[in-house]
């Protein structure tokens, strides 16, 4: 950039995963970036702006990479940005508690000739563990501004972008970078040479870097340097090259430079055997770990479920009595509206709200906690056998809240296979909106029991992924899964304000959605069940939900295909809709019974379409059914691809109406089908 | 840590688990013959997830018992904190059916507060009692480690169950 004015910076947070960028990101833009204590949150990169003195920043928020060779999806996208939008200064977030091979990424970007700035994070363990880094002196030796963040906290940030706007700014950039030794140094430099030669291509490639990358193998670069001058001899080189010794001698001296300032700044507290250790030896116990994990899931969803039935009575008390208010106050079509489509419809699902906070509020725990990588290394073995990656267990998990980021998260899956089986299994993991469909209809006929329901319809829900997959692995993806790799955070006692902080940003969501997607959804319902063909054959105001309204119309035309299962033309209705968002089943649903006042659940209990066993039916459908607008277009984003998107659409709605037919049957053979 | 005290843990935890996995199996028993007495109603989950913790305690007996014995602590630890755990998330359940009791809901009209008197919520006082004493035992060490830590640290250090409070 020109470095006279200050006019916008572009900043982008760069690190190892699992250090914290996505904290500090949050902390300087405002943004409400997922966080979460194991490798991998972020794989998509985000932008915010902040002002900051004269400065406009852009920040972008990037996925962890180890090092700037990358190898899955999310890595990618962090290499991509820093080599070719070029950001004028590079924070890279370094994790105080693992200071060398942080810093291996720090020797990278500085061949790369970025203007780096590190910020420290962690400091409160490292100094925990009795960790000493002279901070001061560290900066001094490798000649780059570092600064010690307590993000988490909200401190230290303006150090932080004094230090970004400064580096911005100054006009020489001193280039420093480890020396290889006598004989590559000299390669390097042939490689160097050869690439100037072609101009435009040397303008836009950091020259050293790419030379080091050419003698590594790295086939990016080696594509990109197609059809410059100097090709052929490079590629000459390149073949005389044994590229894997020369990637281990190049790692040995950068480590060796990191050791000779490391000795010089930190000084490493006597180490112990901590709690975080402890808890992995019993939480990765071959016999305890598998059993412990349910009994912790168990006791997550026993809460969601139990806690937040009083609290959502309350809140259905206060719906009720608004529906009650509206209805006799409000006159003629409008209160019509009012009442029974928006309140009754909207109503049906915000009373959910505290089942919804709960959940995340159990999801961030476990996120937080850094049990969430565990889980999956327990499962690795379990999940391998089934012809699934460990990995694909997070996305299956995430997918308890919601099915968009869980999609997304398996870019951090290296192989191909793994991760399209992973995305095309991951929507049968239950989501948060498909929660007030079975509290509702478990809550209304099936009682006590209704917790222990819930609960079978999650395992059904994995159950059925898994079964997938294995499945897919037979047939469409053959072969066997990539061996696990990935890297155990420490457990931590989560940080309150963490957790608050994410559990409110989910619940808020939920509002947001109730107030706008589903509000649209229940008063398209609502309209359609209000109008219709009059007897005379005209269309107007009908019946409101009879047998001429357009909703009857369009669920008779449906009816067919639900016939067998049982439900009638308002549940076909309801699953159409369901398809924009899955809580509008419920809304739907009380739209279509006019539900605002008694509440749903006394109209559906009242309703002899209904019985445990038609509601057995529709729990497991919807459970399974096509995934919502939003997922869909996720899945079609992920995968590229229509075909594999319909796929799944019809994959998943075949399989729900199977195992739902088979659930209605079994229902009634029990005895609880009428 | 010293031998003694990895054993006083173990004796503890041996006693943990006999105690976690008997209330354990009771509950899955009378779950299934749909019996349950006082303070001990039928409950196959509950039990089941007592007798898991029943069974982390006794696998640090066992851990002790074998070669690796100084790991023992850490299973004994880790069933504590386990035991606390799900007495919390209990206690969550006690306090939403008291409130749905309040608010008269369906279901609740018989609800009485020993309904939920049940074994995972009383039986982790005695892992609550015992952390709250390491955690004292282990602080007044780290007081003592400056004067007289020949006394306390003789035994083998590092035995695995090194407490946060420990190191500070
Ligand atoms: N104790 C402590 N925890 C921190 C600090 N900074 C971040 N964390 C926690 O570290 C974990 C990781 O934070 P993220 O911001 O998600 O890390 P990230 O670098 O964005 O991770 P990826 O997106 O997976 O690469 C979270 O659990 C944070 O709460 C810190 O300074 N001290
Ligand atoms: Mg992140």
């Amino acid at each position: 950039m020109s470095t006279d004015e200050i006019g916008k910076i572009k900043v982008a947070l760069a690190g190892n995963p699992n250090v914290g960028k996505s904290v500090i990101f949050n902390a300087i833009t405002g943004a409400h970036q997922h966080v979460g204590n194991w490798p991998g949150v972020t794989v998509e990169k985000k932008v915010g702006k902040r002002r900051h003195g004269e400065a406009n920043l852009e920040v972008v928020d990037l996925p962890g990479t180890y090092s700037l060779t990358a190898y899955s999806l999310d890595e990618v996208v962090t290499r991509d940005y820093i080599i070719n939008e070029k950001p004028d200064v590079v924070v890279q977030v370094v994790d105080a508690t693992n200071l060398e091979r942080n810093l291996y990424l720090t020797t990278q970007l500085m061949e790369l000739g970025a203007r780096v700035v590190i910020a420290l994070t962690m400091c409160d363990i490292a100094e925990e563990r009795g960790d000493s880094i002279d901070v001061k002196k560290l900066s001094h030796l490798i000649e780059t501004p570092v600064v010690e963040t307590r993000a988490y906290e909200g401190k230290n940030v303006g150090t932080l972008l004094d230090e970004v706007v400064r580096e911005a700014t100054r006009k020489e950039h001193h280039h420093h970078t480890v020396g290889y030794g006598k004989e590559l140094e000299e390669k390097i430099t042939t490689v160097e040479r050869l690439l100037e030669k072609d101009v435009p291509l040397a303008e836009k490639m950091p020259l050293r870097w790419s030379a080091v990358k050419l003698l590594e193998g790295d086939e990016e670069v080696t594509k990109r340097i197609a059809g410059s001058t100097g090709e052929k001899e490079i590629l000459k080189i390149q073949d005389e090259t044994p590229f894997e010794l020369i990637e281990a001698e190049i790692a040995d001296k950068r480590y060796e430079a990191i050791d000779a300032v490391l000795s010089q700044c930190h000084r490493r507290g006597e180490r112990k055997l901590t709690m975080s250790d402890m808890m992995d030896r019993v939480f990765t116990n071959k016999w305890l770990g598998i059993p412990l994990f349910l009994a912790l899931i168990w006791a997550a969803f026993q809460i969601t479920f139990t806690a937040g039935a009083p609290l959502m009575e309350l809140i259905d008390m206060g719906v009720g009595a608004l529906a009650g208010l509206v209805t006799e106050n409000v006159p003629g079509w409008f209160g019509f509206l009012l009442g029974d489509g928006i309140i009754g419809g909207v109503g049906a699902v915000v009373i959910f709200l505290p089942n919804i906070l709960l959940l995340f509020l159990m999801l961030a725990l476990l996120e937080e906690s850094g049990y969430m990588a565990r889980a999956a290394f327990i499962m690795d073995k379990l999940m391998y056998s089934l012809g699934l990656h460990g990995k694909s267990f997070i996305p299956l998990l995430m997918g308890f809240g919601c099915s968009v980021p869980a999609v997304m998260a398996t870019r951090t899956i290296d192989d191909k296979k793994d991760r399209f089986i992973t995305i095309l299994v991951t929507p049968f993991a239950s989501c948060g909106a498909r929660l007030p469909v079975y509290i509702i209809l478990a809550g209304t006929f099936f009682g006590r029991n209704a917790g222990n329901i819930i609960f079978g319809l999650y395992a059904l829900g994995v159950i059925v992924a898994v079964l997938s997959a294995k499945l897919f692995r037979s047939t469409l993806f053959r072969g066997s899964p990539a061996p696990f790799v990935m890297e155990m955070p420490p457990y931590r006692a989560p940080k309150p304000r963490a957790v608050f902080r994410s559990t409110w940003n989910n619940g808020r969501m939920y509002l947001k959605k109730a107030g706008t997607i589903i509000l649209a959804g229940v008063v398209v319902v609502w309209i359609l069940a209000s109008f219709g063909i009059t007897p005379g054959g005209e269309f107007g105001m009908v019946d409101y939900g009879g047998e001429e309204s357009l909703t009857a119309h369009i669920g008779k035309f449906m009816e067919p295909l639900f016939k067998p299962l049982g439900f009638d033309w308002k549940i076909a209705v309801a699953l159409i809709f369901g398809f924009v968002a899955k809580e509008i089943v419920i809304g739907s649903l009380g739209v279509l019974y006019g539900a605002g006042e008694e509440g749903l659940s006394a109209a559906l209990a009242s309703d002899p379409a209904f019985n445990p066993a038609v509601a057995l039916g529709l729990m497991v459908f919807v459970l399974l059914y096509m995934p919502c607008m939003a997922v869909v277009a996720t899945i079609k984003k992920e995968t590229g691809s229509w075909g594999w998107t319909a796929f799944s659409i019809a994959y998943s709605t075949g399989i729900a109406w199977l195992l739902a037919f088979a659930a209605v049957k079994i229902g009634i053979l029990i005895g609880i089908g009428g | 840590m010293d031998e003694k005290r990895l054993r006083c843990m173990v004796l503890f935890g041996l006693l943990m688990a006999e105690m976690y996995l008997t209330f354990g199996l009771l509950q899955v028993v009378f779950g299934i013959t749909g019996r349950g007495i006082l303070l001990i109603p039928g409950d196959i989950v509950g039990g089941a997830i007592l007798a898991l913790i029943g069974s982390v305690f006794l696998a640090g007996v066992a851990v002790w018992l074998g070669p690796r014995g100084e790991d023992a602590g850490a299973y004994v630890h880790v069933g504590a904190w386990l035991g606390v755990i799900f007495c919390l998330v209990r206690f969550v359940f006690l306090a939403a059916n008291a409130l749905a009791f309040g608010l008269g809901m369906e279901d609740f009209g018989e609800w009485r507060i020993t309904d939920d008197m049940v074994p995972m919520l009383y039986l982790a006082l005695f892992p609550l009692a015992a952390m709250l004493r390491w955690r004292t035992k282990s602080r007044k060490e780290m007081r003592g480690n400056d004067k007289e830590d020949e006394k306390v640290n003789r035994g083998q250090d590092d035995t695995g169950v090194s407490t946060r409070e420990e190191s500070k």
